[in-house]
């Protein structure tokens, strides 16, 4: 009799946290990114128990760097990261896989996010392992992204080198049944640093040596990955060999199966270096080869080189042939298309022609982008910059940055000028002010200000930059699920830890106008910004009101009620002023009454309608 | 074990906040106590902040975690005009809609000076054109009934698990429910409650 398996629905993320708690992971460090946070947040919720070290690292540079340091101490080590975060984490990267020296396993996981879903752009980390020559593997289910993880320590023990999993969002945020295994229990989570300078200190002379070295070890996991048990070849008939990696793979799936087709596939899940051997073999075998991917063509470039090279006669169609589109996610219509188009297959007849499109139906319903919470403080310290701006007649610059006050982009704030990368707004705000005599208010929200923002405060100071810096702070990274920030003492397991305080680092450093605000106090955040402004000296405002949402949980939670406003429509004149300026999503307008309207489900009771409102019509329950 | 012949797909459309995940988790976990395959996708981070939230469950052989266009059984809508948006996910013709006439406005529609959302009558008549079988549930007054407002998402799956040929038992849902909110007795009630009344509301409009 065999034992009773668990299985759970769980995410791609999931999944991943699993794998890394059931392969016994010593120490895991992150900086929270959608689509990968998740990974980080499971760890943190059931890895205090295993004994190990878990953290949200100030940013993903760090993260990858504490990982790599357990990992040069002999202990299993693992970090998370999006996409973009691997770029902040890219300089230790691309030096730790050419030294190598991992004595213990080191796995990171990189979500990528084709089609923009919360990012600013789409990449794709396969190419940053090619460039990096790192180790890569492509989980397409929850269940692999299990043993994948499981898989990769044991192999980057072996070879003494990272391994990067490439997620996709619709692996890390999709769910599907995982089989789970046991959770090893551990004496130690202690290792030690054998010192090894040739190793670990990366001067020429000790790269000159180690990178032949390195390009030895990957001609042989090449070998390694010709065999491999994640490279899986589905024979079907001799029409077509389709060669796909992660989710895209289920798309092909269900579009053969779909179509009725029995094409050969070839599953892609270690794919770098790929295995260009089986490779080669395979483009002899079929007249036509379809390569289904998502965001850069990747395998396409490969293969088709080494059709190239090889004098193979084969025609194989991607991204150049325009069969698989050159930007956003893939699907099962997309991919079924292309094997249509491919095979030069009739279309099937449908009945879809005759109803309305989407873009059709789009015309006839309100845009519904997302939006800042009701209560949400950023919103009251946008409405105060403007107010402060409008009153000395200025229409200041205002590079944004990256948290959910990007939404302050929206009309009517329409207050974020630039949105670039993380901490790039007082970046982005020295070059602004040394190039133009315009006023310049950068945007930053607390998280992001510690994980990237610091330095270019510091190059205002030695460069003599003149801005003011409005530091949103509302006490936890929000966007992301609300995990801590330094400000708030509190490690991943929710343990105490040290403190930093955001005015004390301003100081610090030596500037001189710091004032700390709260943004329900909306008269008083308005004086002071503009004594900012009209100071001209370098300036930081530190708008500082916890994250509504949390406050709302926190008040649920403690079962007592909120302070929730309503419309007095004796006072209200049906201005709009609310709703054309303020736009909190908890305040509608009634065209019909020609009176304001407050959704007392959705106010958690901030209050700062009753002063953006001329006529004080608003009046706490 | 539950063996599926083909597959079950259904479209969750709403908005951010509406308790589009937890009732995918609910629905996830029955068939999974049934043993039924089952893969789903959701969208997370920037979108939830009142943004669209679509998430797709597929039940039975099937692979990838997306509905593919025109192929979904049932479109549970938790929010009025969020219905016609996920029209082109529905079978046409035989596909099942099943509605929340709640609305929640947009506040970025209420800048523009006399913008009004669309009525009842005009989204009905878009879903119409794809379907006959459209059943309008008033989520919000029953989940009121039910004693919770967050049970909203609860009474359209009650609706749901109503529908004919569905696959998966009201007893696996009502097991998934009691794993979800271990020792939340409270919420477990209001839920089970909230379930019922959707259950009974379909039932009574199929009629």
């Amino acid at each position: 009799m065999s034992k009773e398996k668990t299985v759970m629905l769980l995410s791609g993320n999931e999944a991943f946290a699993r794998g890394v708690l059931e392969a016994g992971v010593d120490v895991a460090a992150a900086y929270p990114g959608t689509p990968s946070t998740e990974i980080m947040e499971t760890i943190a919720r059931f890895g205090k128990e295993t004994g190990m070290h878990a953290e949200w690292s100030i940013n993903e540079k760090v993260a990858f760097e504490v990982a790599l340091g357990a990992s040069w101490s002999g202990l299993r080590s693992f970090t998370a990261a999006k996409h973009v975060g691997l770029n902040v984490a890219a300089d230790p990267f691309f030096t730790a896989t050419l030294f190598g020296g991992m004595k213990g396993g080191f796995v990171m996981v990189i979500a990528d996010d084709p089609s923009f879903h919360s990012s600013q752009n789409e990449q794709d980390t396969r190419m940053y392992a090619l460039a990096a020559h790192a180790i890569c593997m492509e989980p397409s289910t929850p269940q692999e992204a299990l043993d994948m993880i499981k898989f990769a320590y044991d192999f980057s023990e072996k070879w003494e080198s990272l391994v990067v999993l490439r997620s996709t969002t619709r692996l890390s945020h999709s769910r599907g049944p995982v089989e789970l295994g046991a959770i090893p229990k551990k004496e130690s989570h202690k290792g030690e640093f054998i010192k090894n300078p040739a190793q670990f200190v990366c001067l020429p002379a000790n790269a000159r040596r180690t990178k032949p070295l390195l390009m030895e070890k990957l001609e042989k996991i090449k070998e390694y990955s010709n065999t491999s048990e994640w490279n899986v070849l589905e024979k079907g008939d001799k029409s077509l060999l389709i060669i796909a990696s992660g989710v895209s793979y289920e798309y092909v799936k269900d579009a053969i199966q779909e179509l009725n087709l029995k094409p050969t596939v070839y599953k892609i899940g270690f794919s770098n270096p790929l295995p260009e051997g089986k490779i080669i073999e395979l483009l002899k075998e079929y007249p036509k080869c379809l390569i289904v991917e998502e965001v850069e063509p990747y395998l396409e470039l490969s293969v088709k080189a080494l059709a190239a090279e090889n004098n193979i006669q084969v025609q194989i169609f991607g991204r150049k042939e325009k069969v698989i589109p050159i930007s956003n996610e893939l699907n099962p219509k997309i991919v079924k298309q292309a094997i249509t188009r491919v095979l030069n297959l009739k279309k099937a007849e449908t009945e879809e022609g005759s109803l309305p499109t989407n873009a059709e139906i789009n015309e006839k319903l309100p845009n519904r982008p997302p939006e800042l919470c009701a209560g949400c403080p950023h919103r009251a310290t946008f409405f105060a910059i403007k107010q402060a701006a409008k009153k000395r007649k200025l229409d200041p610059i205002m590079p944004g940055d990256i948290g959910c006050y990007t939404l302050g982009f929206m009309p009517p704030l329409s207050a974020v000028d630039t949105t670039v990368a993380m901490g790039a707004s007082i970046g982005i705000a020295n070059g602004i002010a040394q190039a133009t005599n315009q006023v310049v208010i950068p945007v930053i929200g607390d998280s992001t200000f510690f994980h990237t923002g610091i330095p270019a405060l510091i190059n205002a100071i030695v460069n003599n930059a003149k801005f003011v810096c409005v530091i949103m702070d509302n006490q936890l990274t929000a966007m992301t699920g609300g995990q801590p920030t330094p400000e708030l003492g509190k490690t991943a397991f929710g343990e105490p830890a040290g403190v930093v305080s955001l005015e004390q680092v301003c100081k610090g450093l030596g500037i001189k106008n710091v004032e700390v605000v709260d943004p329900y106090d909306l008269e008083k955040t308005t004086e002071i910004i503009g004594k900012a402004i009209d100071s001209g000296e370098l300036s930081v405002v530190i708008a500082r009101r916890e994250c509504a949402l949390e406050y709302t949980r926190q008040v649920k939670r403690a079962k007592q009620k909120l302070d929730t406003y309503f419309v007095d429509e004796d006072l209200c004149t049906g201005c709009r002023i609310c709703v054309r300026t303020f736009a909190c999503p908890a305040i509608t307008f009634d065209y019909d009454k020609k009176k304001a309207h407050i959704d007392e489900s959705m106010c958690m009771g901030c209050g700062v309608c009753r002063i953006v409102c001329p006529y004080d019509a608003f009046i706490k329950r | 074990m539950t063996k599926l012949e083909k597959p079950y797909q259904i479209e969750i459309a709403g908005v951010g906040g509406t308790g589009v995940l937890t009732a995918a988790m609910l629905i996830g976990n029955s068939a999974l106590l049934q043993n039924v395959h089952v893969v789903q996708s959701e969208i997370h981070g920037m979108a939830q902040r009142g943004g669209v939230v679509n998430t797709e469950i597929r039940m039975g052989p099937v692979h990838g975690p997306l509905i593919p266009d025109h192929e979904a059984d049932v479109l549970l809508s938790f929010e009025l005009g969020e219905t016609a948006r996920a029209m082109n996910k529905l079978k046409p013709k035989n596909g099942i809609v099943i509605m929340n006439t709640h609305i929640i406005v947009p506040p970025s529609l209420q800048i523009k000076k006399g913008a009004k959302y669309p009525s009842l009558e005009e989204i009905e008549s878009i879903v119409k054109q794809f379907t006959e079988k459209v059943y309008l549930i008033d989520a919000f007054s029953l989940a009121e009934k039910a004693g919770d407002l967050r049970t909203q998402n609860v009474v359209l799956v009650g609706a749901l698990f109503a529908t004919p040929d569905f696959p998966i038992t009201r007893e696996s849902f009502e097991k998934a429910l009691t794993i979800q909110f271990r020792k939340k007795e409270q919420v477990i009630k209001a839920n089970m409650k909230a379930f019922e009344l959707g259950y009974n509301k379909m039932k009574e409009l199929m009629k």
